[in-house]
C-alpha cells in the first residue's frame, strides 16, 4: 500500500496509545510521518497551498486533542484520513471557500503552485504544465464526496471498505462514487484521451 | 454513440484490486474477447496515469513552527481549565485533606507547647506541693515539743 513505509499499522496504533498516556514524542513521530501526506491530500482537495497547510494544522490539532480519548478501532491511517476528509468536506461547505474560490479563479492561481514548482524544471514542457492545470481543474470540479473517494483511492491506496468508513458510506456507495468520479474526470479531460474515448 | 458492455462496471473494482478471485479470472478472460472492455480499461489506466502526473506539494518552512505554536496555545488554555474544572467538581474532596492538615498542625503545636513548659513553672509546681505542708514545716518546733511531752493524736 505504500502508506506505512517506515512504520507498520500496529506501530502507529502503539504510538497513538503511548501518546494517549502522555508521551508527546510518540505524537511527534506520527506527525512527522503523516505531515506531508496530509498536506498533499488537502492540497489535492483545494489546490491552494495556504489553505491546505491551514487545514492540515487543524487536522493534526484535532488528532492531538483526541489523543487522550483515542480507541484503536481502525488503522491509524484510516482514522487520521477520516478526520482529514471531514475537515476538507466541511471547509468545502463553508462560505469562506466560496469567496476564496472566486479570488483563486480570478488570479488564475489554481494549480499555479504546481506550475510554479514545475517551472523550476527546465525540461518540463509547457504542454505538460498545461495538462497538470487541466487535471487540477477537473479534480476541483468534482463534488466533494467523489473527490474525496478518488483521492483516497488513487493517491493513498485505501480500500473501498476503508473509504466507506471515512465517508460514512457503504462499500457499494464508494464504488459508485469512484465510478462516477472517474466518469466525470474523463468527461472533463476528454482531450487527453484521444478520439476513441 | 459510445458502445458499452454490461461488464464494463466491473473494470473499476478490477483495476482497484477489489474483486474476488473468481471475478478477476472472469474479467481477465472477458478482456481477451471484448474490445469495448479492453478500450475502457485502457482509458481508465490512462486516467490513472494522468492523476499520478501531479506532484506532491512542498511543506512550507514555517509549517512546523505554526503548528507547534497552535499546540502550545491549546495547552495554555487547557491547563487552567483542567484545574478549574477539577476544583469545581471535586471541591469537597479537595477541601478534606486541607482541613485534616490544618487540624493536625494545631494538634502537634498544642502537644509541643505542653512539653515545653518553662523550668520556672515546673519549680513553682513543685513548690506548691511543699506549700501544702507549710503549716507542718512552719510549726515543726511545736510539734516536736508536743511529741516529747507525749501528746499524740492527729495534728
Amino acid at each position: 500500500m505504500g502508506l506505512n513505509e517506515v512504520m507498520g499499522p500496529d506501530n502507529e496504533i502503539e504510538l497513538m496509545l503511548m501518546f494517549s498516556k502522555g508521551d508527546e514524542n510518540a505524537f511527534r513521530t506520527l506527525y512527522l510521518a503523516y505531515r506531508k501526506k496530509i498536506i498533499t491530500y488537502c492540497y489535492r482537495f483545494f489546490f491552494d497551498q495556504e489553505l491546505a497547510e491551514e487545514l492540515s494544522q487543524e487536522i493534526f490539532l484535532k488528532v492531538y486533542k483526541a489523543g487522550s480519548r483515542y480507541k484503536p478501532t481502525a488503522r491509524f491511517s484510516t482514522w487520521i484520513f477520516k478526520i482529514a476528509t471531514h475537515t476538507c468536506l466541511n471547509e468545502l461547505r463553508r462560505e469562506k471557500y466560496r469567496t476564496r474560490i472566486d479570488s483563486i479563479d480570478s488570479e488564475d492561481d489554481m494549480a499555479g503552485r504546481e506550475i510554479k514548482d514545475e517551472s523550476d524544471n527546465a525540461h518540463e514542457s509547457i504542454e505538460a504544465m498545461e495538462r497538470k492545470k487541466r487535471i487540477s481543474q477537473a479534480l476541483r470540479s468534482l463534488p466533494g464526496n467523489q473527490r474525496a473517494a478518488l483521492l483516497l483511492r488513487e493517491y493513498h491506496g485505501f480500500s473501498y471498505k476503508e473509504i466507506g468508513d471515512q465517508l460514512n458510506a457503504t462499500e457499494s456507495g464508494v464504488k459508485s462514487l469512484i465510478h462516477r468520479g472517474r466518469e466525470n474526470l474523463r468527461n472533463e479531460l476528454h482531450d487527453e484521451f484521444g478520439e476513441d474515448s | 454513440m459510445k458502445k458499452t458492455c454490461p461488464h464494463c462496471d466491473l473494470l473499476h473494482p478490477f483495476m482497484d484490486g477489489e474483486l474476488p478471485e473468481d471475478r478477476i479470472r472472469f474479467i481477465e478472460h472477458h478482456l481477451s474477447i471484448c474490445r469495448i472492455c479492453t478500450d475502457e480499461l485502457h482509458s481508465l489506466q490512462t486516467l490513472k496515469g494522468l492523476l499520478h502526473d501531479l506532484d506532491d506539494v512542498p511543506v512550507s518552512m514555517d509549517f512546523d513552527r505554526n503548528f507547534w505554536k497552535k499546540v502550545d496555545e491549546y495547552e495554555e488554555k487547557r491547563l487552567p481549565a483542567l484545574f478549574g474544572g477539577w476544583f469545581a467538581r471535586r471541591w469537597r474532596v479537595g477541601i478534606a485533606p486541607l482541613l485534616a492538615t490544618f487540624i493536625l498542625i494545631i494538634g502537634v503545636t498544642m502537644v509541643r507547647n505542653t512539653q515545653n513548659i518553662p523550668v520556672n513553672d515546673t519549680l513553682l509546681v513543685e513548690q506548691l506541693d511543699l506549700y501544702q505542708d507549710y503549716d507542718v514545716v512552719n510549726n515543726l518546733d511545736v510539734l516536736e515539743q508536743l511529741a516529747r511531752e507525749g501528746v499524740t493524736g492527729d495534728l
